[in-house]
């Protein structure tokens, strides 16, 4: 009964937003905040600009097939952090085809 | 004796746990998709804009997700999301907006005025007080995001007035 007592008394958190203590947990916890700190800042402010050069690199090829890779490595080494990584990345890539000039020479 | 460990055991290891070739060939091909989003045609933005498109683009991402992974779900479900937000959204279909088409040269979009096929989007309104045609080739930055290839300022000037009790 006291043991009950005891689990009711100390809830945890559930799976889905818990870290492990070790250093892998913190950098997980670390990269969530900051990706989340990233969207709030970006979806908030309505004229909040990108910066040149992620403007300039939108237009290679290359740059968004690496921005697609960082979506798999980060879905394979967390996937809470995947999931945020590929939320950021359809918001830039969705900002760039409707600001700038389609790429008909691709 | 046959050394064991280092580089080749960790490429065998990494081929071992690969996916299969459908699989990483249905990869490559999601990847293509979203590096070339910006070239796909109107006419399949168009189609997954609608009611159907929207039913099997859900129902392919929910299917690719219980069969492949998540993984691969997730990337279908960007593919997607990219491929419909191009899509027009307004009801008139030669509306000036943020359609992709508009970005073409100025002689083909200026003969599409003349025979009135394009609708202008903004206009100054009011008297016209001045023709002043634009010879240069640089737009304003709102120009560019919303579309809009001006030939000629409308009216450029404001008048005023002080203020009365």
């Amino acid at each position: 009964m006291l043991s009950y007592q005891l689990e009711m008394r100390t809830p945890e958190w559930p799976s889905f937003l818990s870290f492990h203590g070790n250093v892998d947990g913190v950098a997980r916890a670390i990269m969530v905040l900051l990706i989340a700190l990233l969207i709030v800042n970006y979806s908030t402010l309505f004229e909040e600009e990108y910066t040149r050069k992620l403007i300039d690199l939108y237009r290679f090829p290359w740059w968004r097939v690496l921005l697609v890779l960082l979506v798999i490595s980060s879905v394979l080494w967390c996937p809470r952090v995947g999931i945020l990584v590929a939320l950021v990345m359809f918001f830039y890539l969705s900002d760039m085809n409707t600001l700038l000039t389609p790429l008909t020479d691709l | 004796m046959v050394q064991q460990g280092g580089v080749v055991d960790s490429i065998h290891m990494m081929i071992s746990r690969l996916d299969s070739p459908a699989m990483l060939i249905y990869g490559v091909l999601l990847v293509l998709v979203i590096v070339y989003s910006p070239v796909i045609p109107t006419e399949a933005r168009v189609f997954a804009d609608s009611f159907l498109g929207r039913v099997f683009g859900v129902g392919i991402i929910y299917g690719i997700t219980e069969t492949l992974g998540w993984v691969y779900g997730l990337l279908t479900a960007l593919a997607f999301l990219l491929i419909l937000n191009g899509a027009p959204r307004y009801g008139n279909p030669m509306m000036e907006g943020f359609r992709q088409e508009n970005m073409q040269p100025y002689s083909q979009k200026d003969e599409a005025k003349v025979k009135g096929e394009v609708k202008e989007g903004f206009t100054a309104g009011g008297a016209v007080t001045a023709k002043n045609a634009i010879t240069h080739n640089r737009r304003w930055f709102v120009e560019e995001v919303l579309g809009e290839c001006p030939i000629a300022i409308e009216s450029d000037r404001v008048t005023t007035q002080a203020v009365q009790d």
